[in-house]
């Protein structure tokens, strides 16, 4: 391992841990039989996390059956698995909707950008039935989280990184490696794994780009959130630096059966629903975000 | 001064004054759109995504500007009531990328196109010009006092 790539790693291990209240509901998430109170507990100390998960409970996508005004009535609403994916949603979109200068990417679009990849992995795998949907959403929201703690690194390459980008048709988590000593989905992989999150969210950030080094056991998810991935960015949503510059897996494609049509239905059932969470998590306009890059980053 | 009218994605903006730009930004597979009329100085621009409506029609009522089809017929419908003539009409169109890696799965943007294309021929217009696939993100502007359609990708600007 080089000097960077330890540097990368002790990074990793000082990044913030997650919000309480996340820690939770991780605990917690097959345990039928978990103590409001002690939830209750936690949420003494973050009213603003309350908040948040509130509105997410009361949204159209989370679906809870009439209006919920506390927690617990949420829980007993939208269910422990709901409940686990609306609270990680609340806790980590601030983190995601921060510029990333070396990705060159503009405040909200890596959130906009995991978003639709959540709500695309959910919406692939109903549609396909190849897996059941409870994991896929989260998944697909914290698969590129490991471009959080690389983005400060990326763009310290500077224009020796742009350079070759430019003159060489070669994919961009190569480039990462190369340059970096270690890709976005690697060390969002080391992340998730620090924050011990199922092992299904650990290999979704891990292999999105390489499905195929997966296991067995995660393979199918991955391979949806794999997907989605490369349907938010041929959609153009989420795109910086590394522009279109990514590789599909072949395997992914034909162990999920999929044909175009089914792509275009699934950009067509995610687009009105990413709307809907952009409004919740960012309180604005409720739209899918693209914005104007700025200087010679792509 | 200039006006900077963005148009978001699965949308479209008409624009009638001299000062306006319309913009839209991060174009992947979809199609940026521009239909200009420099003789009633209107003009359009669409950001489409999908190329049928037949996937989801439910979803093409709402938001027509999603698809090409459907949103052709509506921009052209909004455009003549803003009095763009046919016979002046010029149109421009950029996008429809595919991921690097070629896969006969990813075929979004190509079928954009192809759609885009039988749109226009069955409605008698014609493609003055065009910068379409590849595996680039473009950002587009339509310079309403000129008539300019101008590409932007990877830090370099040109004109079509």
């Amino acid at each position: 391992m080089n000097s960077l790539a330890k540097e990368i790693t002790r990074e990793i291990e000082l990044f913030p841990a997650m919000p309480a209240l996340c820690k939770f509901v991780s605990t917690h998430l097959n345990d039928p039989n978990v103590d409001f109170r002690q939830l209750a507990e936690q949420l003494k100390y973050d009213p603003g996390m309350t908040a948040n998960v509130l509105k997410l409970a009361n949204s159209a996508y989370f679906g809870a059956i009439g209006r919920v005004d506390s927690l617990q009535t949420a829980i007993a609403r939208v269910g422990m698995k709901r409940m686990f994916q609306l609270v990680i949603a609340s806790g980590i979109s601030k983190t995601l909707v921060k510029p990333l200068g070396g990705y060159n990417l503009r405040p909200e679009e890596l959130l906009m950008h995991s978003v639709f990849v959540a709500v695309a992995s959910e919406e692939l795998a109903r549609v396909t039935g190849v897996h059941p949907p409870e994991l896929l959403f989260t998944a697909g929201l914290l698969h590129d989280m490991g471009k959080v703690i690389l983005d400060k690194h990326l763009e310290k390459t500077g224009n020796k990184f742009l350079e070759k980008f430019s003159q060489e048709l070669v994919f961009f988590d190569v480039m990462e490696q190369e340059f970096l000593g270690m890709g976005h989905a690697e060390v969002g992989g080391m992340l998730l794994e620090k924050w011990k999150f199922p092992h299904e969210l650990v290999s979704a950030a891990r292999f999105h780009h390489d499905p195929e080094k997966t296991t067995a056991e995660d393979r199918t998810l991955v391979n949806v959130v794999h997907i989605s991935d490369m349907l938010s960015y041929s959609e153009g949503i989420g795109t910086g630096i590394d522009g279109l510059r990514y590789r599909t897996s072949r395997e992914a494609i034909s162990s999920l059966g999929l044909k175009t049509s089914i792509l275009e239905m699934v950009t067509s059932h995610s687009m009105g629903k990413v709307e809907e969470l952009e409004k919740v998590l960012c309180g604005e306009s409720g739209k899918v975000v693209k914005k104007e890059k700025g200087g010679n980053r792509r | 001064m200039s006006k900077n009218i963005v148009v978001d994605i699965a949308d479209m903006a008409i624009a009638t004054n001299k000062d306006d730009i319309l913009v839209t930004y991060s174009l992947g597979s979809c199609l940026g759109i521009a239909i200009y009329d420099p003789v009633a100085g209107v003009g359009g621009l669409m950001h489409c995504m999908l190329p049928l409506s037949s996937v989801d029609q439910e979803k093409a009522k709402d938001r027509p500007f999603m698809f090409v089809d459907t949103g052709m017929i509506v921009m052209l419908t909004k455009l003549f009531d803003a009095g763009l003539a046919k016979a002046n009409a010029v149109v421009k169109v950029a996008g429809g990328a595919r991921l690097l890696d070629k896969n006969d799965l990813f075929r979004i943007g190509e079928r954009n196109y192809t759609v885009f294309r039988k749109f226009l021929w069955k409605n008698g217009l014609m493609i003055k010009a065009e910068n379409v696939g590849g595996d680039i993100t473009r950002t587009v502007r339509l310079e309403m006092s000129t008539g300019r359609f101008l590409i932007k990708s990877n830090g370099n600007e040109w004109e079509i």
